[in-house]
């Protein structure tokens, strides 16, 4: 079964008050993946911070939001 | 008294005349000087050609991107602030639970709905609009890898980590966030390449993954539409047009990674 027809099931069941938008990224969040460390780095392994920063940086900039977040 | 000084002699009549006569004194540049300027006057009119023609490339490849794409950006704000309502701590325990439903790693997009919207119903109450939207991108997917048929066939195994990544767009967080929830799903890609334990217990406690998987997460949000298409194109050829491609996953990761340091 797709999802489109799961969620008609669900129709039924579900909240009918759509969700709050959440508002974007703080500079506070912002600031602290800018201050990160990189010199304790390993060579093939990144950590979770850096993989955020890997994602949002301007050459990915995943959801195409992010770049903006970051720049 | 005065010594006898020749009398200077002018060239003849006839010299005056010919039309093709050479005179010695005469600078290179004078003397080609319609050439030359022929010449800068079209390799200017070839430069601006082939800097527009280049651009007009870049673009082109951005739509064909873009076009190849099952959704549109809008559509996927679409599902994420009207649509599944999916909240950052469901997810990240939907990651983790999925991991054991599928040790494996493969799952067909019916059994992982099933089993997704299964535990989302007991966590929390769901809007009910946009599911189309994800279906769309899976489904687009499949046909892709059915060699660009029209059959959608969803009874096909996909990987979960790129359901996940799909199911990534309906997770109502800031942009941060969302990159942070998919640190557990780069952690499974990890464990089913075998380099890390896959049990679930020894996947929370991993702090690092590997690059690799990095680039396996990029890939599957490139997939699931989730970046932008003029992020994802780079030259191919500089001469005599610029001639541009898609990138690779990996051609993605690098120049970021070298950007943040991260890794050369």
């Amino acid at each position: 079964m797709l999802l489109s027809e799961t969620l008609k099931r669900m129709c039924r069941h579900a909240d009918p008050s759509p969700p709050t938008p959440h508002p974007l990224s703080t500079s506070l969040q912002v600031e602290h993946y800018k201050s990160l460390n990189k010199d304790a780095l390993q060579l093939d392994r990144i950590t979770k911070e850096e993989l955020v920063q890997l994602l949002v940086s301007k050459q990915i900039c995943a959801w195409g939001e992010c770049y903006r977040a970051v720049r | 008294m005065f010594t006898h000084s020749p009398t200077p002699t002018l060239p003849d009549d006839k010299y005056f005349r010919d039309p093709n006569r050479k005179d010695p004194d005469e600078s290179f540049m004078s003397r080609h000087s319609g050439k030359i300027g022929m010449l800068a006057l079209l390799s200017a009119v070839g430069m601006l050609y082939s800097y527009f023609k280049g651009n007009f490339n870049e673009r082109d490849m951005e739509k064909e991107v873009a076009d190849n794409q099952a959704v549109e950006a809008m559509e996927v704000n679409e599902v994420r602030f009207r649509g599944l309502g999916i909240q950052l701590s469901l997810y990240d325990a939907l990651v983790l639970k999925v991991q054991q439903q599928f040790p494996s790693g493969q799952a067909s997009y019916t059994a992982f709905i099933d089993f997704a919207m299964q535990e989302v119903r007991q966590k929390s109450s769901v809007a009910t609009t946009s599911g189309h939207i994800l279906d769309r991108i899976v489904l687009k997917h499949i046909a892709k890898l059915d060699g660009g048929g029209d059959t959608f066939d969803t009874s096909v195994l996909l990987p979960t980590p790129f359901l996940l990544a799909v199911l990534n767009i309906t997770v109502q967080a800031p942009p941060l966030q969302r990159a942070e929830s998919l640190f557990n799903v780069a952690r499974i890609i990890d464990a089913l390449k075998g380099t890390s334990n896959a049990d679930v217990d020894s996947l929370r406690g991993h702090a690092t993954v590997s690059v690799d998987a990095a680039t396996q997460i990029i890939a599957h949000l490139a997939d699931s539409c989730q970046l932008p298409g003029e992020k994802q194109v780079t030259v191919s050829a500089q001469y005599p047009l610029r001639q541009y491609r898609k990138k690779t996953p990996a051609e993605m990761v690098r120049p970021a990674l070298r950007c943040f340091s991260l890794r050369r």
